[in-house]
């Protein structure tokens, strides 16, 4: 693809010491951010990339708890945590006619590897299918991908569909148990809504 | 010397020199060169990245399917394996018992308190429980741990 600087946007921080203040930037393709009502945004997923210098300061940063700004053409900078324990991966990318390889880094929250509460799933696209596959994997739920539609359309009713910000993405975070999800396949199945194919 | 050439007498005289005509060569087309990240190949690059690939089964999870035959006939354990691990979630059945279903792994913490000699002993035991999630085409629905 071409024009790959119009999609890709930042990850910055600075670190201020005595009296020296030092600011790293990224290149950042793929981010899901959360601005609650009150209190501090967070962060969810960030990839970004980088010379190993750049790379490795971010990574400290990250799970020094530092604020990142994040930003894009059209998403508005704004600063965010990725919270305790994230999940930080690295990669390596080799480029031809480089000498020296480019990196890069991965941040997945905790709530986004869905190991805190349960009873909240962010997915990065807000496409049916994908949601499905997500809640039913992360709840163990008897879901068939023939349901995708029912399932999104029975989500958006009850309301819990929460749009998020995001950079090349457009993450939702989807609120319910699994008790309450199970309930919704009863009753659909019961109603005619949704039916299961014979095997 | 400085001074007596920028008179305006001076001017005057250099005025009425005549002129030489300077011809700039000509040269190439200019040459742009960009020394940063090739962004364009990284984009291309970077769904194969080590650190993505990671990542991928929590960004994109995908069902597990499983559509061979064994070369053996399995027992009650290879059967609880398989199920544990989700290669057995799928439609059962026929009839009224016909039914779909979705096998599930869940950590369980159990905390206990003890007393002993005006001290609190805290005790978490970790257990692995086994979660099965059925509904069936009558609109039942069951959940068994």
């Amino acid at each position: 693809m071409k024009n790959a600087h119009e999609r890709f946007g930042f990850a910055e921080f600075e670190k201020k010491l005595r009296d020296t203040t030092t600011r790293i930037r990224l290149t950042a393709d793929c981010f899901i951010g959360e601005k609650p009502g009150n209190g501090p945004s967070v962060g969810h997923l960030l990839s970004a990339f980088g010379t190993d210098v750049e790379v490795a300061a971010l990574w400290a940063a990250i799970l020094g708890e530092e604020s990142i700004r994040v930003g894009s053409q059209n998403l508005k900078p704004y600063m965010v945590q990725f919270g305790e324990r994230p999940a930080v991966y690295r990669g390596t990318l080799t480029l031809p006619g480089r000498r020296r390889p480019v990196r890069h880094l991965v941040v997945v929250s905790t709530q986004l590897r869905a190991e805190g509460d349960q009873a909240r799933i962010i997915v990065k696209s807000n496409s049916s299918d994908l949601i499905l596959r997500a809640v039913a994997h992360l709840h163990g739920l008897p879901l068939l991908s023939d349901w995708s539609e029912w399932f999104c359309a029975r989500l958006q009713k009850a309301g819990r569909v929460r749009q998020l910000s995001g950079l090349n993405c457009a993450p939702v975070a989807i609120q319910g148990t699994k008790n309450e999800f199970l309930e919704w396949i009863g009753a659909g199945l019961k109603n005619g809504q949704i039916q299961i194919p014979p095997p | 010397m400085t001074h007596a050439r920028l008179t305006p007498s001076f001017l005057q005289i250099s005025a009425t020199v005549r002129r030489v005509a300077l011809r700039v060569p000509p040269t190439g087309p200019a040459e742009v060169s960009y020394a940063g990240l090739p962004f364009d190949t990284i984009e291309d690059l970077l769904p194969a990245s080590p650190a993505y690939r990671q990542v991928a089964r929590i960004l994109d999870p995908q069902p597990i399917s499983l559509n061979t035959r064994p070369l053996t006939p399995l027992h009650k354990g290879h059967i609880g394996l398989l199920s544990t691990a989700g290669l057995l979630n799928g439609k059962f059945g026929s009839g009224n018992r016909l039914h779909v279903a979705a096998w599930k792994t869940k950590k369980r913490v159990i905390r206990t308190e003890d007393s002993e000699d005006e001290k609190t002993i805290i005790r978490e035991r970790e257990q692995f429980v086994h979660e099965l999630a059925l509904a069936f085409a009558n609109g039942e629905t069951a959940l068994i741990e």
